[in-house]
């Protein structure tokens, strides 16, 4: 297992060669480089293209998600989607990051196609039709980056689509792509009342990547583990046994990069 | 009052002409052309051309909602968005409508920035949501210029992660809009699944109101039933629009057994 903390444009040089001091074997960094102003884009692209070269870094990218539905109906709110995502892959590719992680479909979609429709007695048409486009979505993607995982993210709140083991791996499986997989995020499972560990032993070999952080099960908050109330020691002891070789991204932020020492296990 | 129903792809003009005769006004036109396949689109058009050139019927138009947010933090998607309803507008001008309802900033934004970000203490999250409505107000008043003519009809929303639920909080939106013809559509549905009382909406905002979307549901789903099939007491709502004077249009939000139904409607209000 290797171990990953957040590295946002917001982060100096020093910081990285702490973090790597403090044992953390790299970073994860924000895909989402067309949201900040120009210059800090760059300069942020050039300190990501350093990690690797001067601190042997491992590397993974998160790609946008804000506003983000692969599946959107919409064909133009899509395309943006895509467009969105890809450029996360290139970003990656450019750094050398292994695996980008990745949220399908969220949504407003969500917001008609939620676990409120699902109380309805028919799926409508839309939910139906964006199930299908996010499966191509996913595959145009990873076609488009047969070189990077793309791992899908099990999401949090009740309006989203892909929050349970079981939704993740059909997820998965309709995609179909030997490069395409799943992100767990600890503390989105726990947030929609599934237990991490059950991912774990349903998805052992879809899981490629997994977000790290705490929270007291109702909102999605970040904190440090301990700090809320999930166990994530089970979570860490079940990916053990199962002889979990990909990285862990700490998502939560520490201010000193040497407190993340604390927390590798 | 005027009354509209929906006119959608699927329907046709013997449609349209049924509606009208069992008493409706006319319609309210679904602006979506990123949604739809382009050969539906054009067939759309052209029926809601030969609706203008041969039937007496007034025009209003929904723009596009599905996964369209206004304020999004994420630029490339606040412009396509911006773009869209832009797009919805033109279309509004050249059928004439006379009002276009808009729903401003659901969404996934509203994922982080709906209740349960609201309940959490995480500066970052406050700022964004901040942020969200900053840039929803640079958007709408983008909006409200490209179309002056145009009464641009703000919806109140749906669900727990939506921003711009209650009364108050699409009050305070449009004294921060500031725009003349940035206005309100009042939605009985979505008030009642979001736990407001639509004739408390009227009282309270009725000088902002210029547009009603009036469907039914059970109070939990946005159902979009036809009237009286679930437990929404509508002919309150009707009673107390009437007792402002309010002359705008009420579009029947639902789809009807058949056109003629409009007409049980129309006489339970009169």
């Amino acid at each position: 297992m290797r171990y990953h903390c957040w590295f946002g444009p917001q982060h100096d040089w020093d910081f990285a060669e702490r973090a790597i001091k403090a044992g953390l074997d790299g970073f994860e960094l924000f895909g989402w480089l067309r949201q900040f102003p120009e210059e800090e884009a760059r300069e942020y692209r050039e300190k990501a293209k350093r990690l690797k070269a001067e601190l042997n870094a491992g590397l993974t990218v998160h790609a946008p998600f804000m506003d983000i539905n692969l599946g959107s109906i919409n064909s133009r709110i899509r395309q943006v989607c895509l467009e969105e995502v890809r450029d996360a892959l290139e970003f990656a590719r450019e750094v050398g990051a292994s695996a980008v992680a990745v949220h399908t479909a969220p949504g407003i979609m969500g917001m008609t196609e939620g676990s409120w429709v699902r109380e309805h007695p028919r799926p409508s048409s839309g939910l139906l039709a964006q199930r299908e486009l996010a499966v191509r979505a996913v595959q145009d993607l990873a076609d488009f980056a047969p070189d990077l995982l793309l791992c899908l993210e099990n999401l949090i709140y009740p309006h989203e689509l892909y929050r349970s083991p079981e939704e993740m791996r059909e997820l998965v499986r309709r995609v179909d792509r030997s490069n395409v997989g799943i992100t767990l995020d600890v503390g989105h499972a726990a947030v929609c009342g599934y237990n991490p560990r059950d991912f774990v032993q349903l998805l052992s070999d879809e899981i490629l990547h997994v977000h790290l952080h705490d929270n007291h099960g109702s909102a999605d908050e970040h904190l440090p583990p301990g700090k809320g109330t999930i166990d994530y020691v089970g979570v860490i002891q079940s990916l053990k046994q199962l002889d979990y070789q990909g990285v862990i991204t700490f998502e939560f932020e520490l201010e000193n990069p040497e407190d993340y020492a604390a927390y590798l296990y | 009052m005027k009354y509209h129903g929906w006119f959608k792809p699927q329907h046709d003009l013997e449609y349209a002409r049924r509606a009208l005769k069992a008493g409706l006004d006319g319609f309210e036109i679904i602006g979506g052309q990123s949604h739809y396949d382009p050969v539906e689109f054009k067939r759309y058009r052209e029926n809601i051309k030969r609706i203008q050139e041969e039937l007496p019927a007034s025009f209003t138009l929904h723009a596009p909602i599905t996964d369209i947010n206004l304020g999004s933090i994420n630029r490339r998607i606040r412009q396509a968005s911006i773009d869209d309803v832009k797009a919805a507008l033109e279309f509004a001008l050249e059928i004439g409508a006379s009002a276009v309802a808009v729903h401003a900033s659901p969404g996934i934004l509203a994922m982080p920035g709906g209740r349960w970000s609201q309940d959490t203490e995480s500066p970052a999250v406050q700022d964004e949501l901040i942020h969200q409505e900053q840039l929803l107000l640079e958007a709408l008043r983008e909006l409200a210029g490209f179309a002056p003519e145009i009464p641009i009809c703000l919806e109140n929303l749906v669900y727990p992660h939506e921003l711009y639920r209650s009364p108050r909080e699409m009050r305070e939106l449009l004294e921060k809009v500031g725009c003349p013809n940035v206005q309100a559509t009042l939605d009985v549905g979505h008030a009642v699944v979001s736990g407001w009382d639509p004739v408390r909406f009227v009282h309270d905002n009725f000088e902002t109101i210029r547009h009603v979307h009036l469907h039914d549901n059970h109070g939990f789903v946005d159902e979009h039933l036809p009237l009286g099939q679930g437990t929404i007491d509508y002919l309150h709502v009707i009673k107390a629009l009437q007792q402002h004077g309010y002359e705008g249009v009420i579009t029947f939000e639902f789809y009807p057994e058949s056109p003629e139904r409009f007409a049980d409607y129309l006489r339970q209000f009169s």
